[in-house]
């Protein structure tokens, strides 16, 4: 009697416990379908589902935004001004970065690119957008307001086809705002947009951020002549040095210097260079002349030249380059100095460091260059004294480009 | 001490370089703004040159005037004070013109007069604006590795790669290249990792036929190992020329582990062979011994 009871109760244990793994069981496994496909007064007949709605979710006085499975299909989802992402995929996109500086001439690009701004070269910086660092970013450029659309190179920089894109040209934010030129090989007085996407993993790439716009600059040069005593000061024309007392005792040099004022964006710097008309000052009146010479005239009876005075140099700290004095005129005695010649002859270059020379190393860009010359001569006990001992000097710009 | 440098009267022109492909005939006009900032008028005037390239320091200079008169116009103007105006110089190279070369270099030189000079030394200044002219018919541009250096050890994080780039066509060009370094396999030396790139040229200057450009890159990477720089040049998207070097590169932390472990494994080898030679020297010491022992007992016997 009681090993009955006790099979009874194990059996019906069992069945319980049965019971209940079938309930749960058929509560996942049986589909779940609209209860009330038919009524009194209707029947849907061969019921299925779409994905993505249908037709009949809008008419003239209401919109039915309906989205299902992640499809999207309401025109008002996007305008011009909004995007609203919808449906499983936005979860995995990258957030929409956001170009935060683009710039070709504000101050930090002149002191990079030299005076007049950066022409064929640019920079961006980007704010991620709470994206991970490891985020690799994709930058569009259009000169069309993108009409045409191209990317940057990752490698090269430089702006390329859409079509040749691939996953070298996505970098990471960090990579991006390593290089002091992130934009290279650009054109001259263009006016850029740029836009960026982001890249967390597969299929996560972001739709494109809000456009940056950029003009590059022209490439220029400026350049001027003032002629002032030991202090500079601008003078107009014309650009004459006052006769001065040219005695054969010794060494005299010319009340005036000439001052020099140069900048360029040029991106391998600019020379000057000197040429001379006469070689020399020459006196019409007597046909003689006092010879252009390099040497120092304290210690030779006859001679002029020109001598750069280093102390007045400008810029002291390279912006972004030196200004440097050729060898020939950067003499080291008091009365030393460099000859001139009829074919034109560098006098001074831009430099990347303030202890480069004009011989070696590639030039660089500049602004706000600046440096004094003097002129020094000494007659022979020989010469004809004259009052109209002339010469003619013309400095010439040119550009690295 | 020269005083700081003040906004002044300075002249600025603009563009500064013109690039043009040209054909036989050609009409083309340049435009150049002239920026007077002067307090006075100036009187600007316009002439050719000839420029070069020095194939080393890449600086462009003057090398003669009045060479190309025959293709560009003279022209002269005046700019007032504190005014911007343009100046255009017309380009004609007419029809029974010969081209010698494939690429030409004048330049345009525009003089500054204001006044006449009348005193001991008169100064003047001008411009000289670089004109790249190329026959798009006759040129074969090309560029050449001429230099691709690394040390094949270095001691660091980091290290120097020397890089030359030669202009050996007959036109200008602008390289674009770049570094792309790779973590190499030392057993079969074939390229395992991509690691990054290092851009050249960023400065974007054009090199006149053999022109060089001279780079010198730093590469830092602080995992020790075998590696490979490769070299890229390309005209445009074209690829020209490629080049590479293998280095290994050890950090000094990593030569210093490696330091202790080689003392730490060489103390212990030593230390093996003492106790070896100590156990050893105690055998022959105890067979003197055992042999000693059984003289002194025949001995005794005896």
């Amino acid at each position: 009697m009681r090993k009955t009871a006790y099979n009874f109760l194990a059996t019906a244990s069992l069945s319980l416990i049965l019971g209940t793994f079938l309930a749960i069981f058929s509560s996942f496994s049986t589909k779940v379908v609209a209860q009330n496909l038919e009524s009194d007064n209707y029947r849907i007949i061969d019921p299925s589902i779409d994905a993505g709605g249908n037709d009949d979710a809008s008419s003239g006085t209401y919109n039915l935004l309906d989205s299902i499975g992640g499809s999207i299909n309401d025109e008002r989802f996007e305008s011009s001004n909004y995007k609203l992402g919808t449906g499983i995929g936005y979860t995995f996109m990258a957030n929409v970065p956001v170009v935060t500086y683009f710039q070709t001439d504000d101050s930090a690009m002149i002191a990079l690119c030299g005076e007049g701004g950066c022409y064929n070269r640019a920079k961006f910086e980007l704010d991620p957008e709470n994206n991970p660092t490891e985020t690799l970013y994709l930058v569009e450029i259009s000169t069309d307001d993108w009409t045409t659309v191209q990317c940057i190179d990752g490698t090269t920089k430089e702006p390329k086809a859409i079509s040749s894109k691939n996953i070298n040209d996505y970098l990471t934010e960090a990579t991006w705002e390593a290089e002091d030129f992130n934009l290279l090989g650009l054109a001259s007085s263009t006016e850029y947009k740029i836009r960026l996407r982001a890249l967390n993993g597969d299929f996560t790439e972001s739709e494109p951020g809000p456009d940056a716009t950029e003009s590059t600059t022209d490439p220029s040069i400026s350049f001027d002549i003032n002629i002032s005593g030991d202090t500079w000061a601008s003078t107009s024309a014309p650009y004459e040095i006052d006769s001065w007392e040219i005695t054969t005792v010794a060494p005299s040099t010319a009340d005036d210097l000439i001052w020099l004022d140069m900048g360029t964006n040029a991106v391998a710097g600019a020379i000057i260079q000197v040429r001379d008309t006469n070689q020399g000052l020459l006196s019409s009146y007597t046909g003689e002349s006092i010879d252009s010479i390099s040497d120092d005239l304290s210690s030779v009876s006859e001679g002029f030249g020109l001598k750069v005075d280093t102390s007045k140099t400008l810029p002291a700290t390279g912006q972004p380059g030196y200004f440097i004095e050729a060898s020939t005129y950067d003499t080291a005695g008091a009365q030393e100095v460099g000859e001139l010649y009829a074919t034109p002859t560098i006098i001074f270059c831009t430099r990347p460091n303030s202890g480069d020379n004009c011989s070696t190393g590639t030039g660089e860009p500049i602004s706000g260059a600046r440096s004094g010359i003097w002129l020094k001569a000494r007659a022979a006990p020989i010469r004809s004294a004259a009052s109209d001992y002339t010469d003619q000097i013309t400095f010439t710009a040119i550009g690295t480009f | 001490m020269a005083e700081p440098l003040e906004s002044n009267s300075k002249i600025t022109i603009h563009p500064a370089v013109f690039y043009r492909n040209i054909s036989i005939p050609t009409n083309d006009v340049f435009q150049i703004t002239v920026e007077n900032n002067n307090e006075f008028p100036v009187q600007i005037s316009t002439s050719t040159g000839e420029f070069t390239q020095d194939p080393k320091t890449l600086s462009n200079t003057v090398i003669g005037m009045d060479l190309f008169n025959n293709w560009f116009s003279e022209t002269s103007k005046e700019i007032p004070a504190n005014t911007t105006e343009k100046i255009e110089v017309k380009m004609d190279i007419s029809e029974n013109t010969t081209f010698e070369k494939a690429s030409y270099f004048p330049t345009i030189i525009l003089h500054v007069t204001a006044g006449e000079n009348s005193e001991a030394v008169g100064t003047n200044f001008e411009y000289a604006i670089p004109v790249f002219l190329q026959s798009l018919e006759m040129i074969q541009p090309d560029l050449e590795i001429k230099k691709l250096d690394t040390e094949k050890l270095s001691i660091g994080q980091e290290i120097e790669i020397d890089t030359e780039i030669q202009n050996t066509g007959n036109t200008y060009t602008r390289p674009s290249a770049y570094l792309e370094f790779f973590e190499v396999n030392p057993l079969n030396k074939d390229n395992k990792t991509r690691i990054n790139t290092i851009t050249l040229n960023t400065d974007q200057i054009t090199l006149l036929p053999e022109s060089i450009l001279i780079e010198k890159n730093t590469w830092e990477r602080k995992s020790p190992g075998y590696y490979r720089a490769k070299l890229h040049v390309m005209i445009g998207n074209k690829e020209i020329d490629t080049e590479s070097s293998d280095f290994w590169l050890i950090s000094q932390a990593w030569l210093n582990s490696l330091y202790i472990t080689a003392g730490i494994l060489l103390g212990l080898i030593i230390l093996f062979i003492i106790t070896r030679k100590i156990k050893l020297g105690e055998k022959i010491l105890g067979g003197i011994k055992r042999v000693t022992q059984r003289l002194f007992r025949r001995r005794n016997k005896k």
